[in-house]
């Protein structure tokens, strides 16, 4: 008897712990590879992120699927002839989802979260440039700059320029970051980590009703989980879908494949201060051993561009320059004329599961330069200690080679080439990872970016860029491509170049 | 020396019911197969492990390469053979980290009981609140990830069965005759505990070491699939499994080799333990 | 019957001890200052000096372990750096999940262990027996990853049957319950089996035969009961592993269970969420113990409790 009653009660537990799905008509479910960090823009780091954040929140200067620049929350602006002032005349008529008012007292307020103490994790877009915020009337404001910044628009239509509810901010502090309020197509319904993110349409959108009701963002890690979802109808739409099953899945004909031609380059970085790699013959030597097209071909199956540069063609600001060639006879000499006949041994670290197939890409490069005589041991960490290695000062860091990826999500070619190569941009303090330190590329790099005439600034990118192909401080291995999946039912998805595939108001399913 | 039996003819004993068990004579050929490709590996393997042609990745089993070819194009088959390696070498380490740390508690535990036994026996409580492979991920939380901490999560993993099957034969074997004639001729705990017990608690110490065995290349295998074992590319069974993932559907062998070989391995060390544990000792069977 | 439930609980002092100890030394081993291993490596020196003082790590480790488990007990395990929630509620979501899945594992388990054990003890190397037991030894053989990712590729890849990611619902959970469940069927069966063919051998079973009880009453109403006291206590144990090996399932078929939740605390250093995962399991676990050891008790007359 009371064996029954404990049996009956565990059946009636379990089956009372699932509840049953529910199936609306203007419900989209996206998979997506990983879960969010923070829905809060200026502290938001990751592409899953941004891309939920597009969604919520808006920006005064969008991009266009093109990458151009385009009126968001800013009907439009003006710059001063000195190239120090912006003036932005903002949207009238648009609210946040908590009701606050969206006008300039809104923008001062996130300009100046972003200057302030708090220093949110995206602050530099914004410290280096900008030295205060006007309201000039309750629809006008004026961005005063410290010095003239080619691509200060660009900085505004990062995603990380998502403007909040104020009210919001003031209310939560710190928690916004997961319960975000913004003023876009959709607001925020609920999060659980790890599993799942819904997002309701926002009834009183400024553009119009959106037309999905609800979007439920599930996180599945696993790439062939969300091959077989999308394939079985479990979800509308897939991100980050394995080269492997893209011939397959074209074959589907109730889906629709989009490869997009991101902004990243793969590359592979040294410490530039450390022997063999203070070295440009050594460096020269493993850029040489370094067969990109069977990588692409092989490994990528074609999905993805041989780079020769760090920067992508789709970025503004790009340079077309030669292909590296591969010969590893020829790295073999150098080698030997820096003094390594016998080849060199390194250490090399790489990410796992950042990027599309970065372990495989690391093996396979071990396996090249090993037929230049550079034997290389590989190591991998979990992404956060991986960046934290890579962050370490020049005198702690015991980093010799490492592989890292590069996207510009301000979609210009500054935002690579000062982070990334300037002498003052070395770890901890910015992301030159490397510890390159050219004097001719600093001045390069000082002078595009206070240039108000577009021809002065592209004379010293193509220079700056060129400074790189050089001296390759780093090698550039591929530009990755986006490929995802979705219903054919589903109209208007929007596939970003920067890595985010999002929706707006106009996104719906057809019966 | 007075012993329950001439150790020749128990050997003898053993030897004889082992032979008419015919699932422990297949579980013991498959472990002799194991090790023997554990040491021979690099005689054996058509390719070396880590040697791949991009050009010819996830290529199905063929006349060239049996077992096919991996993501990078490596010989799967070398990458088994060799992986057999990786695993014996962790289970011997892991085993013997057990082996010694068990016997040693459990010997002590058992024969002089009072606090330190309850002290010891306590402690075992402790690491066994962690249930199954997660006291192993609780110690690669503490130790962090890589194979030499790898061994020593799966070996700390299992000293609590070894003390507690140690200790329950001490506790029997202590009244026993050959040990009061032992203490009556002078000899002291160290000589009692080391010549005359543990020798006697033999049987279930070797039937734990074998079905140990089977357990750690679980475990191991299962932390290097959660990526906190072995990383690779070493060819490790279940970092091989682990990479294998994403091709499951275009590949599927890539994924179904590796753990085919675990569980052989794992069901020869079980079958063999089983067997064993029915030829040392007939009154522990069913 | 109450001295034997006080007395087993007596005995969980030392080992609860142990385990809030165990997981408090995480953050004394793991190289590093503790208040930067909690507040994250790149906050800023304000909150790394709040960590410090909440936490009390600039006191003695007595003091350190003892506010450590007064905050416990309240359910305090801190903030996760990496998702900004408190551990507690990151913990409980992902908890209730990995419950779920052991449960429908240890029915699935039981049901099968159980018939399978039952039928081949009543016919002893029939060919059915010998196939359960051949297919027991496969179930603790298999590696739980490995059978996970074989049944998503024969079920959700070819028969399509069932979906192979995604979770919240009943049909989400049969593949990861079935690969979680599978070494447990097979201790279910072993166990039954062996101690079924005991009782059967017992001469109280003769008797009932010998008095022309029908061979189905015999089994079900006297053999089952009574073989069934040893396996109550491997339901606890199994059901123990399950919460181990669930770690294991959940990342094969992406499921957010608190294995998982624990792994990635490993992997992104967020200590606070693998201290909170190290006590919140040992500590269920430690729990089940009791309460198998109990119904033990209360099933088994036979028992004495001193």
């Amino acid at each position: 008897m009371k064996r029954t009653l404990l049996g009956a009660t565990l059946v009636l537990a379990a089956l009372l712990a699932f509840g049953p799905g529910a199936a609306q008509a203007q419900t989209v479910i996206y998979a997506a590879g990983a879960d969010p960090d923070s829905l809060d823009p200026p502290n938001a780091e990751s592409n899953p992120s941004e891309a939920v954040n597009r969604m919520i929140y808006e920006n005064l200067v969008k991009f266009d699927a093109k990458l151009n620049l385009v009126p968001g929350l800013a009907e439009r602006w003006e710059q001063a002839p000195d190239g120090l002032s912006w003036t932005f005349f903002l949207r009238k008529g648009v609210s946040f989802h908590d009701g606050t008012p969206f006008n300039a007292e809104a923008v001062k307020y996130f300009v100046e979260r972003m200057l302030g103490p708090e220093k949110p994790s995206r602050a530099g877009l914004y410290t280096p440039f900008v030295e205060s915020v006007t309201v000039v009337d309750p629809y006008t404001v004026r961005m005063n700059l410290k010095t003239p910044f080619a691509f200060f628009l660009n900085n505004l239509a990062h995603s990380a320029s998502g403007i909040g509810s104020p009210a919001a901010h003031k209310a939560l502090g710190k928690d916004i970051a997961r319960k975000p309020v913004g003023t876009g197509p959709f607001k925020f319904v609920e999060w659980v980590h790890g599993d799942h993110l819904t997002l309701a349409r926002n009834d009183a959108y400024w553009g119009g009703k959106p037309k999905l009701e609800k979007i439920v963002i599930k996180t599945v890690k696993e790439d062939a989980a969300r091959v077989m979802m999308l394939q079985s109808g479990d979800a509308h739409l897939a991100v980050r879908l394995p080269a492997e099953d893209i011939p397959r899945l074209e074959k589907d004909a109730r889906l629709q494949l989009d490869s997009t031609e991101t902004l990243r380059v793969l590359y592979v970085g040294f410490n530039c201060q450390k022997k063999p790699f203070s070295d440009v013959r050594v460096r020269k030597a493993f850029n040489l051993a370094t067969d990109r097209d069977s990588i692409v071909r092989n490994l990528y199956r074609g999905r993805a561009l041989p780079a020769s540069n760090i920067v992508a063609p789709r970025t503004t600001g790009y340079v077309p320059l030669p292909a590296h060639p591969y010969d590893p006879e020829k790295a073999k000499k150098l080698l030997a004329e820096a003094g390594y006949p016998n080849g060199l041994k390194a250490r090399f670290i790489s990410p796992m599961g950042r990027y599309p197939k970065d372990y495989e890409m690391a093996q396979a490069l071990q396996q090249q330069w090993k037929q230049a005589g550079i034997e290389v041991s590989l190591g991998t960490m979990e992404w956060a200690a991986y960046l934290a290695a890579t962050r370490k000062p020049v005198d702690q860091t015991d980093v010799e080679i490492f592989l890292l990826g590069w996207a510009p999500s301000s979609a210009e070619a500054r935002w690579i080439l000062y982070p990334l190569y300037h002498s003052d941009q070395w770890v901890p303090k910015g992301n030159n990872r490397i510890f390159y330190a050219n004097k001719e590329f600093d001045d390069y790099v000082d002078k595009l970016t206070k240039a108000t005439v577009q021809a002065e600034r592209d004379k010293y990118l193509k220079l700056a860029q060129e400074v790189l192909h050089r001296e390759v401080p780093q090698i550039p291995i591929l530009v990755t491509k986006e490929t995802i999946g979705y219903t054919k039912k589903l109209k208007g998805v929007i596939n970003s170049p920067l890595e985010l595939t999002y929706f707006d108001q106009n996104t719906h399913l057809e019966k | 020396m007075s012993e329950p039996l001439p150790r020749t003819s128990q050997a003898a004993e053993v030897w004889r019911r082992l032979r008419r068990n015919r699932a422990a004579l297949v579980g013991g050929a498959v472990v002799a197969v194991f090790v023997f490709t554990a040491i021979f590996a690099p005689a054996i393997a058509p390719f070396a492990p880590d040697r791949g042609d991009l050009g010819r990745r996830l290529e199905p089993p063929s006349a060239e390469h049996w077992l096919g070819t991996d993501e990078l194009g490596r010989d799967i088959f070398s990458r088994i053979l060799y992986g057999a390696r990786v695993s014996l070498q962790i289970q011997l380490v892991a085993v013997l980290i057990a082996l010694a740390a068990g016997c040693l508690l459990g010997l002590v535990g058992g024969y002089y009981g009072g606090w330190a036994d309850h002290g010891i026996m306590r402690a075992m409580d402790i690491l066994l609140a962690f249930p199954g492979i997660f006291l192993a991920i609780s110690i690669i939380a503490v130790l962090g990830p890589g194979l030499l901490n790898l061994m020593l999560a799966a070996g700390i993993y299992s000293i609590p069965q070894f003390a507690r099957i140690v200790r329950g034969s001490i506790l029997s074997l202590k009244e026993k005759e050959f040990v009061e004639a032992a203490r009556a001729a002078g000899e002291g705990d160290a000589s009692i505990l080391f010549r005359h017990l543990l020798p006697n608690a033999m049987a279930p110490i070797i039937i734990q070491t074998t079905l140990r065995m089977a357990t750690v290349l679980l475990t191991a295998s299962g932390l290097s699939f959660l990526g906190l074992g072995v990383q690779p590319p070493h060819p490790e069974w279940g970092a091989m499994l682990s990479n294998a993932r994403p091709y499951l559907i275009t590949a599927p062998h890539v994924a179904t080799f590796p753990g085919l070989a675990i569980m052989l391995v794992v069901m020869g060390f079980n079958l063999f333990g089983d067997g064993l544990r029915d030829s040392l000792d007939p009154r522990l069977k069913d | 019957m109450i001295r034997y439930v006080v007395k087993r609980l007596m005995m969980l002092v030392p080992v609860l001890f142990g385990v809030t100890l165990v997981s408090f030394s995480l953050l004394q081993i793991v190289p590093g200052d503790p208040a930067v291993l909690l507040a994250g490596e790149d906050a800023n020196p304000e909150f790394i000096e709040a960590v410090r003082k909440e936490y009390g790590f600039d006191q003695p480790l007595h003091v350190q372990y003892l506010r450590f488990v007064a905050r416990a007990v309240q359910g305090d395990f801190g903030i996760s750096i990496r998702n900004r929630e408190p551990v507690i509620r990151l913990l409980l979501q992902r908890f209730s999940f990995t419950v779920q899945l052991s449960f429908l594992s240890i029915l699935i388990a039981a049901a099968i262990g159980l018939v399978a054990g039952v039928v081949s003890a009543t016919r002893q190397y029939s060919l059915f027996d010998h196939a359960s037991m051949v297919g027991a030894l496969l179930g603790i053989s298999m590696p739980i990853f490995w059978l996970g990712l074989l049944l998503m590729l024969v079920f959700s890849v070819h028969l399509r049957w069932f979906p192979a990611g995604g979770s919240g619902e009943l049909r989400h959970l049969i593949l990861p319950a079935i690969a979680l469940g599978a070494a447990s069927a097979a201790v279910i069966a072993r166990m039954t089996r062996a101690s079924m063919l005991e009782v059967i051998r017992q001469d109280y079973i003769r008797t009932a035969r010998a008095n022309g009880l029908r061979e189905t009453v015999v089994i079900y109403k006297h053999a089952l009961k009574n073989a069934m006291i040893p396996v109550i206590t491997v339901f606890g144990l199994e059901f123990g592993y399950m919460l181990g090996g669930a770690v294991l399932t959940e990342t094969v078929f992406s499921l957010p269970g608190v294995g998982r939740l624990m792994v990635e605390g490993i992997f992104q250093r967020d200590y606070a969420v693998v201290q909170g995962a190290m006590l919140l399991v040992a500590t269920t676990f430690v729990l089940v113990n009791l309460l198998t050891d109990i119904a033990y008790a209360l099933f088994d007359p036979k028992i004495r409790y001193e």
